[in-house]
């Protein structure tokens, strides 16, 4: 790293020696950009093969004296070790050279030792074998010199044999002898291979030794030549920068010398100038000044004045914002206050609106509860009221059918009284209203319309009802109309039906159907609606007459002029009144009139709910008069009449009383006089008198005796 | 309090024993009693060296104006110092201040017993001191820069060392074993003793056994099973059970700096040393590397060594039998290793008798091997079959970096088989084919076929007669591809970060 910070140095320092890029002159530009292009390719070529050797290759270029002694060096010294090495390992490879060559020497010695090894043993194997053939030989011989001759020639061959191995031996000994003394040149050689590797060590280290320091000193005189160098062109560089320095800086002072004079003159100049303007100026000033004093005088003055003013409006607008303020806080605590209320008035409300919603709802329950309660006591009600009747109708009849038995025991006895006391005819008294039946009604229930209409047209009607405004006449009169016009209220088929009937029949059949068609059901209703038909005829009137409009009822004396006015529709009724009835025409509309009237009506009264037909209602009225019948069956007379012989009768009782006593009296003494002479004839007869000395009876007998002379004995 | 009450105890007055000192010191200085100027003395020599500062002669005069209160030793020396004294017996160190803890090492004797020593003090400073007393150089590089490390495993070694079988006890050694067991990693055991009677005899019968240097199981020889029991050398199966992290492990079964004592039999690899070791190894799950040279490893031995120990074994990566006896069938055993038995990473068999077959097995196993990066077959004679063979081997594999066959007894085939792959394999970084007599033409292929590999940093043609002209070029070729690779690590340094930054590319 260090390296390459120093390349990097170096580089920069070669770069702003070189030409720069930013010279003015062309060519000078051109150089450097090709330098650049240079160095760029320099640099890639580093790269690629490698850091160490971009590092020497750097400093070779740049001429870096250090680098390429160091690079030399280390080729030297590579090599000086190679070739030291080499130089060492030399004697072994000798070594081994020879060692080798001696073993190929020896194989072969081995090799040819071996074969002629075998080829003696074989050669001597021979020998022998003949030597042994030749013994066989000898066995055969039995001559002895032949045996002798051949037994030289054995010894001979088997001396020759010996001989031969002998031989072998010795060479073989030789060869061993041979060999001992080569292992000792051996041994020296080794001495000797050794001593000398021991001494070109020796020599290696001392001139490695030496061409190390050599080499370093050699690089460092390098490095220190290098530093030198540099340093001499480092100073150089100072040097004439210094002077560069030095000249410029005397051109810089003495240009400023100039310019100081200059500008000095300028300067004078200038001031005298200034001072000029400065004098005409200061005195226009001045007086400006002395004006806008006064003026300001002038504005003080008015100040003053406005100052004050200002001052108690101000106060007076404070006072007022305070009284606001005042105000403003009072106010914002109301509000508060009122908020507050609103709040809880809200709340209240808002309470209350649940509170009544619940009251509501427990109201529509309680409503609905009581509307049951009331439906169920209405019930009970009309079923009390009913029992009420019943109990009332028993109650009556009860009560009626006592009267009447005590009444008719009264009449009896008053016929016994009568006939057998008094010796009297006995009149009987008017029965008629014992015949009465359960209690007397004083309502009346309204007859039903068809028989109403029966009696109108057959004029059975009583005169008792001709109290109406509408005579029974004008009532037919009005019937008939209705038959008439009412057709169309009536079925067809029942109109064809009543075709064959007598006119009477008919018109109250129809009738009957119309009325039912109207709903009208009872007298009152056909009277509300005969009312209806008049009633237009009196509007007629008015018209006409004013003497008429009081009522049809109206004076005898103009019944006539009535009948002769109003035509054809007038009616003259059984009592004279005159009527007059409406046109046909005006019928249906007389009838429409009644109808939505009487519907009204109908719907108020039956918008009544319920109408008890209590007792309380029941006219009582001629009840008293009904009961007060029953005492008086018997009148005062009578009655007097009675006590009279009530009296004579007691005394006659009480004398007949007395006489009975005195007889019963009479009886009872009889009796007892019976009895006693019963009881006296016993104990006379009785044996017990016999046995004592002195007998009762005799007593008794004396007594009695003695009574009978004496006096009277007592009763006991 | 207590300093200002301790105070006035001077050495001086030997009536006051000091209360934390124990045993054997309080023996003393009562027996000091008769003489107690001896004692006084001494005692101030004592405390002169735990105080410098501390004046022989010492007393409390009460109008003495010279006397201060520096000259008084601070509690906590005393402490210490009778702490020191009573390391032996009653060790405080766990339960001491940091800085009391480096003064009391300071002063603590290099004499005091191991067994107090090794659970408990962990600092450096202390071993250093143990070691440099022992042994002048040392070099804990090689160490993990750990001195107790060190300390031990050259203890352990040098016990192994000097061990005679059947005559030293094993329990000083276990002592030992037991207490570093765990900072010992690697042996390096440089000589194996024979055991003691059969040196005897040797010196008693020297003819006897004189050329009966390998044949110990041939039946005629009557000394066999007499010697055979007797030959054994030590037995490591106890040891490497109590060596949970043993890493490595280097075993010469030879004796060394014999002198005019040689004998053959001090050079004996035994069947029962072969059979104890395998085992061992192949208890020791951790083992990573294992060195056994100049021990006469012959085909039998090392087929059982790689049966009995080294088939299958878990972690093993380095295997070195250098300067042995192994022939083509051991060769085959140790191919089978790298067919997919182990994970070696690193096989020399340097200085073998390995030949065209065994060349060929192993030139199999490197096929076949996902992890073999170097292969050393130097001094061997398995000629241009065998070459060939692991030329071809070369093409299939994409592991190997570094390759040694000199002086194998190549010749031109082998050659021109070589420049063929080697302009096709990229990953070997490392050839030595030196003294082989490969002749110019392939020195000319060779030259060609390297042009185009870039791979290839350090190629040894010494002594093969393949042409000066053809040498240079490829060397030349050799020295670009080494300064490209050199770029190309610095780079990879760089990329790497600040923190790898040096200045060797430099030079």
């Amino acid at each position: 790293m260090d390296l390459l910070a120093i390349n990097q140095k170096s580089k920069d320092e070669g770069e702003n020696q070189g030409p720069s890029l930013t010279s003015e002159n062309r060519e000078e530009r051109i150089k450097a950009r090709r330098n650049r292009v240079k160095q760029r390719i320099q640099q890639k070529k580093n790269e690629g093969s490698g850091g160490g050797s971009s590092a020497a290759n750097l400093y070779k270029d740049e001429g870096s004296l250090a680098k390429d002694q160091i690079e030399q060096s280390r080729h030297r010294l590579v090599k000086l070790e190679e070739d030291g090495l080499e130089f060492v390992t030399n004697v072994r490879v000798g070594q081994d050279l020879i060692e080798h060559q001696h073993r190929l020497e020896e194989e072969e010695a081995t090799r040819k030792r071996k074969d002629r090894l075998e080829q003696d043993s074989k050669s001597s194997k021979e020998k022998f074998e003949e030597i042994i053939r030749n013994w066989e030989g000898a066995r055969t011989k039995d001559i002895s010199r032949e045996l002798h001759e051949v037994l030289m020639a054995q010894k001979h061959a088997c001396g020759t044999m010996l001989e031969e191995k002998n031989k072998l031996i010795g060479e073989l000994e030789k060869d061993l002898k041979n060999k001992d003394d080569h292992y000792v040149k051996m041994l020296h050689k080794f001495d000797e291979n050794v001593k000398l590797l021991v001494e070109r060590m020796n020599e290696q280290v001392k001139s490695r030794r030496m061409y190390y320091a050599r080499e370093l000193h050699a690089i460092e005189e390098a490095f220190v030549k290098e530093r030198q160098e540099l340093l001499d062109k480092y100073n150089r560089e100072w040097t004439s920068k210094l002077e560069e320095r030095r000249s410029k800086e005397e051109s810089f002072v003495s240009a400023r010398f100039e310019r100081h004079e200059s500008f000095e003159r300028d300067l004078q100049r200038l001031r005298i100038k200034h001072a000029e303007e400065f004098n005409a100026t200061k005195v226009r000033l001045e007086n400006q000044v002395q004006e806008q004093q006064r003026k300001i005088e002038e504005m003080k003055a008015i100040y003053q004045l406005s100052q004050e003013k200002y001052e108690y409006n101000y106060k007076v607008l404070k006072k007022r914002d305070e009284e606001n303020l005042l105000t403003i806080s009072v106010q914002k605590n109301r509000k508060i206050r009122l908020n507050d209320l609103l709040t809880n008035l809200k709340k209240k409300l808002a309470e209350k609106e649940k509170s009544s919603k619940n009251q509501n709802v427990q109201a529509a329950e309680e409503y609905k509860r009581t509307l049951a309660n009331t439906q169920e006591i209405k019930r009970k009600a009309r079923h009390f009221l009913s029992a009420d009747m019943e109990k009332f109708h028993e109650l009556w009849i009860m009560n009626e059918e006592r009267c009447r038995e005590m009444t008719q025991k009264l009449l009896d006895a008053d016929r016994i009284i009568f006939e057998q006391q008094l010796g009297l005819p006995w009149s009987p008294t008017d029965l008629e209203f014992m015949n009465n039946v359960g209690p007397i009604d004083a309502t009346k229930i309204p007859k039903p319309s068809i028989d109403v209409v029966r009696e109108i047209l057959t004029d059975q009607q009583d005169e008792n009802s001709a109290n109406n405004l509408i005579s029974n006449t004008t009532m037919k009169a009005i019937l008939e109309l209705l038959c008439d016009e009412g057709d169309f209220l009536v079925e067809p088929k029942l109109l064809a039906l009543l075709d064959p009937l007598e006119t009477n029949e008919k018109s109250l059949i129809k009738l009957d159907a119309i009325f039912r068609a109207l709903k009208v059901e009872n007298e009152e209703d056909i009277k509300v609606m005969a009312k209806f038909f008049v009633d237009h005829i009196q509007q007629n009137k008015d018209k006409q007459s004013k003497t008429y409009v009081s009522s049809g009822v109206g004076p005898e004396q103009h019944e006539t002029d009535e009948v002769t006015q109003t035509g054809a529709h007038q009616i003259t009724d059984a009592d004279g009144n005159c009527v007059e009835l409406i046109h046909p025409n005006h019928v249906l509309k007389a009838l429409k009139a009644f109808l939505t009237d009487y519907r009204a009506q109908q719907k108020a009264t039956s918008q009544v709910p319920y109408q008890v037909a209590a007792l309380d209602e029941r006219d009582d009225s001629l009840d008293i008069e009904y009961w007060s019948k029953y005492p008086d069956v018997i009148d005062d007379q009578r009655e007097r009449l009675w006590d009279a012989l009530t009296s004579g009768l007691q005394k006659y009782y009480s004398t007949l009383t007395a006489r009975v006593k005195l007889i019963d009296d009479n009886n009872a003494l009889a009796r007892q006089n019976d009895e006693l002479r019963l009881l006296l004839s016993k104990y006379m007869q009785s044996k017990v008198n016999q046995e004592l000395q002195i007998p009762p009876s005799q007593i008794i007998q004396l007594q009695l005796a003695e009574q009978t002379t004496g006096n009277n004995p007592d009763n006991f | 309090m207590s300093e200002v009450a301790s105070t006035p105890v001077p050495p001086t007055e030997n009536t006051v024993a000091e209360p934390s000192t124990v045993g054997e010191p309080q023996q003393e200085k009562t027996e000091n009693t008769t003489n107690p100027v001896d004692e006084a003395a001494q005692n101030e020599v004592q405390y002169s060296m735990v105080n410098p500062e501390l004046k022989p002669v010492r007393r409390i005069i009460a109008d003495d104006l010279e006397w201060s209160l520096r000259i008084v030793p601070a509690l906590t020396d005393l402490a210490l110092n009778s702490l020191v004294k009573s390391f032996d017996t009653e060790p405080k160190y766990n339960e001491l201040l940091d800085k009391h803890r480096d003064q009391l090492l300071k002063s603590l004797s290099t004499n005091v017993p191991l067994k107090v020593t090794a659970p408990i003090v962990h600092d450096e400073n202390y071993w250093e001191k143990c070691c440099k007393e022992k042994w002048p150089i040392c070099d804990i590089k090689e160490y993990d820069n750990s001195w107790k490390r060190f300390y031990f495993e050259k203890n352990i070694q040098e016990i192994i060392e000097n061990f005679i079988p059947a005559k030293t006890d094993m329990k000083q050694l276990f002592e030992y074993v037991d207490l570093g067991a765990q900072y010992v990693k690697r042996l390096d055991i440089k000589q194996l003793l024979p055991p003691v009677e059969i040196q005897d005899r040797i010196l008693q019968n020297d003819e006897e056994y004189f050329d009966d240097d390998e044949d110990n199981e041939s039946p005629t020889d009557p000394d066999a099973e007499l010697k055979k029991p007797l030959s054994d050398h030590f037995d490591f199966t106890q040891l490497i059970k109590r060596l949970p992290n043993l890493e490595e492990l280097h075993v010469v079964y030879g004796v060394k700096s014999c002198g005019m004592n040689f004998e053959w039999s001090m050079f004996e690899f035994t069947k029962k040393d072969c059979q104890i070791l395998a085992k061992s190894v192949q208890q020791c799950k951790s083992l990573r590397v294992l060195h056994l040279h100049r021990s006469k490893v012959d085909d039998l031995k090392i087929r059982m060594l790689v049966r009995d120990g080294l088939l299958d074994h878990p972690t093993l990566e380095e295997l070195n039998f250098e300067h042995n006896s192994i022939g083509d069938r051991g060769c085959r055993a140790i191919a089978k290793l790298l067919n997919g038995h182990s994970k070696l990473i690193r096989l020399n068999l340097c200085n073998n008798l390995i030949g065209p077959q065994g060349a060929q097995a192993i030139a199999y196993g490197i096929t076949k091997s996902p992890t073999l990066d170097y292969l050393n077959l130097r001094l061997n004679r398995i000629g241009d079959a065998g070459g060939q063979a692991i030329c071809l081997a070369l093409l299939m594999n994409q592991t190997l970096h570094e390759l040694n066959l000199s002086s194998n007894n190549l010749s031109e085939p082998t050659g021109n088989k070589l420049a063929e792959i080697l302009h096709q394999n990229k990953t070997l970084i490392k050839v030595d084919i030196s003294a082989n007599r490969l002749g110019g033409d392939s020195g000319r292929q060779l030259q060609e076929n390297l042009q185009d590999n870039t791979t290839l940093l350090y190629f040894d043609l010494r002594m093969t007669e393949c042409g000066q002209e053809s040498e240079y070029i490829i060397n030349q070729k050799l020295k670009a591809n080494r300064e490209q690779d050199r770029l190309n690590r610095i780079s990879d340094r760089k990329n790497h970060g600040p923190m790898g930054r040096t200045y060797s590319h430099l030079f």
